[in-house]
């Protein structure tokens, strides 16, 4: 008992508390969807004064230009179609069609009809965010002459 | 020519031999006189009567001798010397040497090891007048007057690892310098060290206890005195002197529990109670090296009592012992903070479903209930979800109350903020963007982290 005073300082001494930290580990998950955003800088083509039984006509100014062209953002393939009001084709004009990545390289041209049918289909493996040129050739047949006009249809179309 | 190398190989045969009979210790069976240096063994138990002299008289320098736990006693009790040595650079070891007037006596670099001396009549161990003395592992019990006496001009000697009981002096240190005392015991005796004039004596990592007076200080001056345990004397510390021209010894770090821990007789003059403060663990636990510890046996000491207002394990105020004599870090007892903290996350995942690019969507009403008393800190971290998709797209808003902040996850950890010791609901939010990546099942891992 003599030593009861000194014993207790020593053991509280000992009682040291170790203070702990809580960490929460949490799962993040998402379903990224298809996206496609296009975004078309022309809304006139434009072939000037075409001469009848003329074929091929470049519009003015030349597609090769590149001014025809429309601004992309996707993460999934896509494909693009066209059709043409019919105002061309029931007036013996016949309108060509094509998309390219390169304005200087003609695309794969399609003759548009009055019914969408697909142009173009992309392969993509990763994103993209670009410009894709669009390219029209013009056939002129034996008409009147006068001054012709079509409203043409191009839809973007994620896979 | 191979006579002549079986020669040399027998000359240097006997020459290995001879050599080697001069290495082996010589025993000793009786009291006797060393007058050559070598190695000497005890082969048996002395018990003798001797008056005046010594039984075992060391003459020449550099002798071992190992008692090999074999005892010298001296029949007529009170007088003469068991173990005298004269030489320089003796050891003398494992030796028990009882009921001699002087037990052991050493000279100049002598080392003592590993005895015990008792039933001794004037001093255990006695050393006079020389220097280099290293006293080691060695006990003395119940002699009469003195322990271990240093005495007239002893230097640079050391005590380590003694333990000394009964007896009125467990060492004493008479007109001595430059001694060190470490890791030794003192109890049971009138007075459990003795400084008489001399000075420069270090006691540290001692234990002194129960005994008239613990360390009884007379004129001694630039003594150190620390981690030391001085309790339950009647006096921790005396000091007596006639003259105030003393140079004062510096005193920290020791845990005294006295009934009167420091007395000063006659003369009062400064002395040194505390080392600056400094992190290390103090001789009650504490987390800081400063002064000592003031108790008493009744609990009432100064530091029994004292307030620790910032729990850093020293009294809020200076302890006054005596004019110039002023603990001015005095150690009271180490009481831990007694934090709590505790964290519930009421989630551990969260899915954001069907996202597109270019879009921000929101996850919000999970929480965290913090239960605390203590400051704490959030730290935030995570992985990317991929190449194209970085970590720092998902942000985390803590919102309660008034408070809200929203900052970005990183790869490597920020810190998010800290917080008051409150108790708190913490509503996590949070927010993702996600840019043009392909399309696909995104996961991570973000970490969210509560520390103290």
């Amino acid at each position: 008992m003599k030593y009861a005073p000194l014993l207790s300082l020593l053991i509280l001494a000992l009682g040291l508390v170790a203070v702990p930290a809580y960490s929460d580990t949490v799962t993040v998950s998402a379903t990224v969807s298809p996206y496609i955003s296009v975004t078309f800088n022309y809304n006139a083509v434009d072939f000037g004064t075409v001469t009848v039984g003329s074929t091929d006509n470049h519009p003015t100014p030349d597609y090769t230009t590149g001014v025809y062209n429309v601004s992309i953002d996707t993460n999934t393939n896509y494909t693009v179609s066209a059709y043409e009001s019919g105002d061309f084709t029931s007036n013996g004009l016949t309108l060509d069609f094509a998309v390219s990545s390169n304005p200087t390289v003609d695309g794969t041209f399609y003759t548009l009809g009055t019914s969408s049918q697909t142009v173009y289909t992309s392969s993509l493996t990763e994103t993209f965010e670009g410009t894709e040129y669009h390219q029209y050739l013009l056939d002129v047949g034996d008409i009147p002459t006068g001054s012709y006009s079509t409203t043409v249809y191009i839809t973007y179309s994620a896979v | 020519m191979k006579k002549t190398g079986i020669c040399l190989g027998l000359v240097l045969f006997f020459f290995l031999l001879a050599a080697r009979v001069g290495l082996a210790a010589t025993p000793i069976t009786n009291c006797t006189t060393i007058t050559s240096s070598g190695e000497y063994y005890l082969a048996n138990d002395i018990v003798s009567a001797f008056d005046w002299d010594a039984c075992i008289l060391i003459q020449a320098d550099d002798v071992v001798l190992d008692c090999m736990g074999h005892k010298v006693q001296n029949l007529n009790t009170s007088q003469g010397y068991g173990i005298f040595s004269s030489g320089i650079n003796a050891t003398i070891k494992s030796c028990i040497v009882k009921d001699c007037q002087y037990g052991i006596i050493l000279g100049i670099n002598n080392t003592l090891l590993n005895c015990t001396v008792s039933g001794n009549d004037a001093a255990g161990i006695f050393v006079h007048s020389v220097y280099g003395v290293v006293i080691k592992d060695c006990i003395s019990l119940n002699n009469r007057d003195i322990g271990a006496q240093l005495s007239t001009n002893v230097k640079n000697a050391t005590i380590l690892n003694f333990v000394s009981s009964g007896g009125n002096i467990g060492i004493s240190l008479e007109n001595s310098n430059n001694i060190t005392i470490k890791n030794s015991v003192l109890s049971d005796t009138g007075i459990g060290i003795e400084l008489y004039m001399g000075g420069n004596i270090t006691i540290e990592n001692s234990t002194i206890i129960n005994n008239g007076n613990g360390i009884y200080l007379d004129e001694s001056n630039s003594n150190t005195i620390k981690n030391s345990i001085i309790a339950l004397n009647e006096h921790g510390i005396y000091f007596f002197s006639a003259v105030e021209n003393i140079v004062g010894s510096i005193i920290y770090n020791n845990l005294f529990n006295n009934t009167n821990n420091v007395y000063f007789d006659e003369a009062v003059y400064p002395n040194s109670w505390n080392a600056t403060k400094q992190v290390g663990t103090s001789i009650v636990g504490g987390p800081y090296i400063g002064g000592n510890y003031w108790g008493k046996p009744d609990g009432t000491g100064y530091s029994d009592t004292c307030t620790d207002s910032n729990l850093d394990g020293i009294c809020d105020s200076p302890y006054a012992l005596a004019t110039d004599n002023i603990d001015y870090l005095p150690l009271t007892t180490y009481k831990p903070p007694t934090y709590y903290f505790e964290v519930t996350f009421n989630y551990n995942s969260i899915d954001f479903g069907n996202v597109q690019p270019y879009n921000t969507y929101t996850v919000d009403g999970l929480y965290a209930n913090i239960s605390t008393n203590t400051e704490y800190s959030v730290y935030i971290n995570g992985t990317d979800f991929s190449l194209d998709w970085t970590i720092d797209n998902l942000n985390l808003t803590i919102y309660h109350d008034t408070y809200s902040l929203t900052k970005p996850f990183s790869t490597s950890e920020v810190l998010f903020d800290s917080f008051p010791a409150l108790n708190a609901t913490h509503y996590h939010k949070y927010t993702l963007y996600v840019p043009l990546v392909p399309v696909g099942n995104y996961s991570t891992a973000v970490v969210i982290d509560y520390r103290v």
